[in-house]
């Protein structure tokens, strides 16, 4: 826990609920911010935290809004999406019928349309013809899920060693450096948290060590 | 996602262009700006303030400045699309001053019955 987390502790832990990729890119700067305000000797403390009390509910709500769509959009694939559309077509019709049926009164019901052949079809075939594409498409995205997990690991895994390089590289101003055990450094790629860090090397203790420089 | 240079953002958008038109800035010094310039009728929380600049950051319109000191302070500067959004919002309100001039609906007079 940093300087700034343990001065607002109970605001750091409200951080926690924006999506991460915000919080990891802003939660920092968030309270650098409001420690700025709050020392800033020109403005009210009471003012600060009303407006603090209403920015955070709104904007929080907004990201969420924001990460929920942008998940929808990137994590739902192409099929499930051409499976729903399908689907809905399909049993639309039936819907369409009931709804035109109540306007005019059930004369539909009187009509040629309602017989058995019919009611079938929209009753019974459509709809499972529907239930059909959809379960494909549940089944098929319960096994690319299966896939995309597999291949995260992978890449966690690779971000990994990318952070521990980056903290190898960036031993002088830490005062501590890592010593490599067995597998090689790899190109930097992202840069870690020094908490995150320390987690990982004390899940991987075989391949790296801590050492005081 | 690019967006059209189009004129008419939004009030927190244009305001945050404008505040880092001067000099790049960081989060607090951005906030302090944008309340000065408005004469203190932007008012923005950090949330509102890190939301509108993780969507400019989005759409290209401003970056954040190599790594200097302070780990938590990352200052912000306009980039080449920003210019242009910020000229393009900028003609559009100089035009429709203008034309307000031209319409004499300045200097108090406006709803007074000629």
């Amino acid at each position: 826990m940093n300087k700034l987390e343990q001065r607002f502790p109970r605001y750091s832990k409200l951080l926690s609920l924006y999506p991460s990729n915000y919080r990891q890119n802003y939660g920092e700067q968030m309270l650098q911010t409001l420690a700025d305000m709050l020392d800033d000797p020109e403005r009210s403390k009471t003012a600060v935290w009303s407006r603090l009390t209403l920015d955070f509910p709104l904007s929080l709500l907004k990201q969420q809004l924001i990460y929920t769509g942008e998940v929808m959009a990137m994590d739902t694939p192409y099929y499930v999406k051409r499976s729903a559309v399908v689907g809905s077509a399909l049993v639309a019709p039936f819907f369409i019928f009931l709804a035109l049926n109540g306007i005019m009164h059930n004369r539909l019901q009187h009509s040629w349309v309602w017989n058995s052949w019919f009611l079938f079809v929209w009753l019974i075939l459509l709809p499972a013809i529907a239930a059909l594409a959809n379960i494909q498409a549940l089944v098929r995205s319960r096994q690319a899920a299966g896939t995309a997990q597999n291949k995260r690991r992978r890449s966690n895994s690779s971000q990994l060693m990318a952070c521990i390089d980056h903290f190898a590289s960036e031993s002088w101003h830490t005062g501590y450096r890592v010593l490599p055990r067995q597998r090689p450094l790899r190109n930097r790629q992202s840069v870690p948290r020094t908490s995150q860090l320390a987690c990982y090397l004390a899940v991987h203790p075989k391949w790296y060590c801590l050492d005081k420089s | 996602m690019s967006k059209k240079v189009t004129g008419l953002l939004p009030q927190v958008t244009f305001s945050i262009l404008f505040a880092l038109s001067l000099k790049p800035r960081h989060g607090y010094e951005i906030m302090q700006q944008v309340e000065h310039d408005s004469v203190g009728k932007v008012k923005l929380g950090p949330g509102a303030l890190y939301g509108t600049i993780k969507q400019l950051r989005e759409d290209n319109l401003i970056e954040e400045m190599p790594f200097e000191g302070n780990e938590r302070r990352r200052y912000y500067r306009l980039t080449k699309k920003g210019w242009d959004t910020l000229n393009a919002e900028l003609a559009y309100f100089q035009n429709t001053v203008e034309l307000a001039q031209q319409r004499k609906l300045l200097g108090g007079t406006l709803g007074v019955a000629q």
